[in-house]
């Protein structure tokens, strides 16, 4: 039943596929989507200097030579893809990206079919890592090429909210409206709020798990030679500050 | 012509982006033969992207369509074929040239031999390019090998996996499918095991 409810969704947002308005090309994609960076450099939304949305923003033909392509029996001769930055799994910073005033960084790969009936999406993966402002590390839009077990599951196009192992669904938006999110839109409603003590705990037990701090981090002690302040308290009402086992599942 | 700027159509749109402030710009993209066409449609859409009124001018191997759009069109980038023009059309565009200033850049896009004829018949025009005559690189848009190499080796390490064994996976269709496994196959020119239609 979860299942036939999710493939509704699924089909419902690869559904829009046709109405995408992606350009006839992958060249005119790259053009789009270098035109919409440049204006993004020349109006301060990214930091980026002009050169960087030329260097950084390039695609990969398919291999003029056919033979290989020719050889497997069904196989797509068009494949080609477009990146933006360099791919950075790791998420380091003196990889190739691009990047707000904000803080927030970004990059994308976007792996495309083109014949004479248009260009096809295949998959693609765009990633925004934020300051934390945001309260949330990282978003990532993943279209997973199709027959992938996500597909089965219905989620073959799907948002990772901050997490490489959560997956939620999503709608299936062309690279430009994602561009467009992450240039303009994808940002702290408000920034300054004060997290709830929930969050608070579960990030101070997530660190604690993946990052946990040395035994022999030496504790705090004010000058007035009062006792040591107890970093591990947080002034959370009583019943807000559990960690929620089930989080990291 | 080995010494000049090496140029792909987004650098050609940039540039002449910066130079679209001054008035009567004349500029040169030294193009193999048999890519004439494709320069010329490749400029005229990147420019498309600045200035969506840039329109080629008909060619038809003489200087009337050029001399018609310029003088129906004062503001508008325009690309031209000038792989065509022999001495004799250089020459009476060099008399002309008073007729081919505008506002409005005018882009050549030419051959080695033509570019050099016109050096030779048309040295008045010829001195309005100045410096801005580059030469075109068909694989500037392209990812570049470093650029291939890295995002190879980010996959390879950020999966654990050798390139051979994604192409093993993929040809036994065992390949999971998450948006980077298409990328490697692309960039080991393995595009064709994403599967058919």
């Amino acid at each position: 039943m979860a299942n036939d409810l999710l493939r509704e969704v699924q089909e419902h947002s690869l559904a829009r596929a046709p109405l995408l308005g992606l350009p006839p090309t992958s060249k005119a994609l790259l053009r789009a989507l270098r035109s919409r960076l440049t204006e993004a450099s020349n109006s301060g939304e990214i930091l980026n200097p002009l050169g960087d949305v030329l260097s950084q923003v390039t695609f990969r033909p398919p291999p003029t030579d056919i033979s290989a392509a020719a050889n497997a029996a069904g196989g797509r001769k068009d494949v080609q893809y477009i990146f933006g930055g360099d791919k950075n799994q790791a998420r380091v910073r003196d990889r190739r990206h691009f990047e707000r005033p904000d803080g927030a960084w970004f990059d994308f790969a976007i792996t495309l079919s083109e014949s004479k009936a248009g260009l096809e999406l295949l998959a693609f993966d765009f990633e925004i890592r934020f300051s934390t402002d945001a309260a949330v590390p990282f978003i990532r839009f993943d279209l997973n090429l199709a027959g992938h077990a996500n597909e089965a599951r219905e989620m073959r196009c799907h948002v990772h909210p901050g997490s490489d192992e959560i997956q939620v669904p999503s709608p299936l938006m062309s690279p430009l409206e994602i561009l467009e999110l992450f240039i303009v839109q994808l940002r702290p409603t408000r920034v300054g709020r004060a997290p709830t003590g929930f969050e608070i705990d579960w990030h101070r037990a997530y660190l604690q798990r993946h990052a946990p701090v040395p035994a022999a981090s030496p504790a705090v002690v004010p000058e007035d030679g009062a006792a040591p302040q107890d970093l591990g308290e947080t002034d959370v009402p009583a019943g807000e500050g559990e960690v929620d086992g089930g989080v990291e599942s | 012509m080995s010494g000049l700027i090496r140029v792909g159509a987004a650098e050609v749109a940039v540039r002449l982006q910066a130079l679209s402030a001054a008035t009567n710009t004349f500029v040169a993209i030294i193009a193999p033969v048999l890519l004439v066409e494709l320069v010329v449609d490749e400029i005229v859409e990147e420019l498309r992207c600045r200035f969506p009124a840039t329109r080629s001018v008909p060619d038809d191997g003489s200087v009337q369509p050029l001399l018609a759009a310029v003088r129906d069109n004062p503001l508008t980038p325009l690309v031209a074929r000038g792989d065509r023009f022999g001495a004799g059309e250089w020459a009476t565009l060099d008399r002309r040239r008073s007729s081919l200033e505008r506002e409005g850049v005018t882009v050549f896009v030419a051959t080695e031999a033509s570019f050099a004829e016109l050096a030779r018949s048309a040295p008045n025009l010829a001195s309005l390019f100045g410096a801005n005559v580059f030469a075109f690189d068909p694989q500037a848009e392209e990812t570049t090998a470093a650029q291939g190499a890295q995002r190879l080796e980010a996959l390879r390490v950020g999966s654990g996996r050798s390139d051979q064994d994604i192409i093993d996976a993929a040809e036994a269709r065992t390949l999971p499918s998450d948006p980077e496994y298409g990328e490697w196959l692309v960039l080991l020119g393995r595009g064709d095991l994403l599967g058919g239609e």
